[in-house]
């Protein structure tokens, strides 16, 4: 009867799972070309956010609970299906669950921020003062990519400029409407009502609103996610991201920021100690050059040894890491004594 | 089959395309559509093709919003299409002198 109820949940949320709003094809293309622009900037040595070994890394550390990927979403009510299955069927499903959890898990993408457009095409001061308003032109030809698009304003001064990186989204979301996002974008975004957000526990709701809304190179996309994963890594609330597809970015970040302190203590007071060796490792291949991975080069250093390296010589809480570890290796005693008495 | 269409449809003596705004929208709101259409026609009646869209109010940012689709539009001129004066001058603040020149050549 539970594997009954927990298979109709996972086929109930794959269907539903598929009405999420992915990225569309143009933005995969548009990532695409950044993504390669930013290998090609960044050179060999430093390792892309889409490296296949770093993506690796943080799949793993993401981790796939099912139950909370699958987990009942805010959507219209249906009467939920039953299906009479036997075992191997069972298997069948939940092996296409997996699959589909891994779809949902995709890391949205990482790209540095796009550098603003100043171009003014013309000055024709002999318009000037005969118009109040901005005239905005755009070129609404089927078939361009939205990256490719003219759009220019012509200002009350008689100044012919290409449109700003917000003034672009806007008219295009206007021409060409995609779901889920709105041309103004909502106040919701603003750092003094992200604070509400946070207080409430909304993080994950409020990065997929942002990816809804925004483009992953803007400036407010890029500010709307730093703020959030600094308010988690702040409260230590890391387990909220766990199982999403945020968890990924949310890494990527703090190790980028050398702020991996909480979240290591997080992991290890979970009993996660392969995410944290995980963690560890990543952090090695983003900075070849600091103490801990060139001492974990010459000898070869795995699991709790790797941590405790990476304690003495990269953290700032030093106590509290170890203290950690202190506590996850007495438990580790207590469980194997208890298991030999009983065994005995 | 006896084939009336081409027969039924209105034929014109010495008329010729223009690109011209068709007023559409409410009392005291107006909203231009720039349309391809035959100088003859009404002015809000069938058209050939649309071509572009222009708000004559400004919105909350202050701009007036026009889009052209410069390929079709590019067309029509290109088949010998007249320009009216009002759309000469929306198209004039679009284009500077080089864009106009290579569109009409």
């Amino acid at each position: 009867m539970a594997a009954l109820g927990a298979s109709r949940c996972l086929w109930c949320r794959a269907v539903a799972a598929r009405r999420l709003q992915r990225p569309g094809p143009a933005l995969l293309g548009s990532r695409g070309r950044s993504s390669e622009a930013g290998e090609r900037t960044s050179g060999a040595t430093k390792p892309c956010f889409t490296d296949e070994a770093v993506q690796s890394l943080l799949s793993k550390l993401t981790g796939l609970d099912l139950q909370k990927v699958f987990r009942p979403l805010k959507q219209e009510l249906k009467p939920p299906t039953y299906k009479l299955m036997t075992e191997e069927q069972l298997e069948e499903a939940t092996e296409k669950a997996l699959q589909e959890a891994k779809r949902i898990l995709k890391m949205p993408p990482v790209l540095s921020k796009r550098a603003p457009i100043d171009d003014v095409l013309a000055e024709d001061r002999i318009l000037e003062g005969t118009e109040t308003a901005k005239y905005v032109f755009t070129d609404i030809t089927y078939g361009i990519p939205h990256r490719e698009r003219f759009i220019v304003v012509r200002e009350p001064s008689g100044v012919l400029r290409k449109a700003t990186w917000e003034e672009r989204d806007r008219m295009i979301q206007v021409y060409f409407p995609k779901k889920e996002r709105k041309v103004i974008p909502s106040p919701v975004f603003n750092d003094e009502n992200l604070m509400t957000v946070f207080q409430k526990g909304h993080h994950e709701d409020i990065l997929n609103l942002c990816i809804a809304q925004f483009e992953p190179d803007s400036a407010n996309y890029i500010r709307v996610h730093h703020r959030t994963y600094d308010d988690i890594d702040k409260y230590g609330r890391y387990d909220l991201l766990r199982s999403t597809r945020h968890f990924g970015g949310m890494v990527w970040y703090l190790v980028n920021k050398k702020t991996t302190d909480g979240l290591l203590i997080d992991m290890i007071q979970r009993n996660l100690l392969n995410d944290a060796t995980c963690l560890i490792t990543l952090y090695h291949m983003l900075h070849p050059d600091c103490q801990s991975a060139k001492a974990t080069k010459e000898e070869e250093v795995h699991g709790v040894d790797l941590i405790k390296v990476f304690v003495k010589t990269e953290s700032q809480k030093v106590g509290y890491i170890e203290l950690a570890l202190q506590a996850y290796e007495e438990a580790l005693a207590s469980s194997a004594a208890l298991s030999n008495k009983s065994l005995i | 089959m006896v084939h009336l269409a081409h027969l039924l449809l209105k034929n014109y003596h010495g008329g010729h395309v223009v690109i011209r705004f068709a007023r559409g929208g409410c009392a005291n709101r107006p909203y231009f559509r720039i349309v391809a259409a035959y100088n003859k026609r009404a002015r809000d009646s069938k058209y050939l093709e649309q071509v572009g869209c222009y708000d004559p109010l400004p919105n909350s940012q202050n701009e007036k919003l026009v889009g052209l689709n410069i390929e079709r539009l590019k067309h029509w001129i290109g088949c010998g299409a007249n320009i009216t004066k009002p759309v000469g001058k929306l198209l004039g603040n679009y284009f500077f002198h080089s864009e106009l020149f290579a569109c009409i050549s």
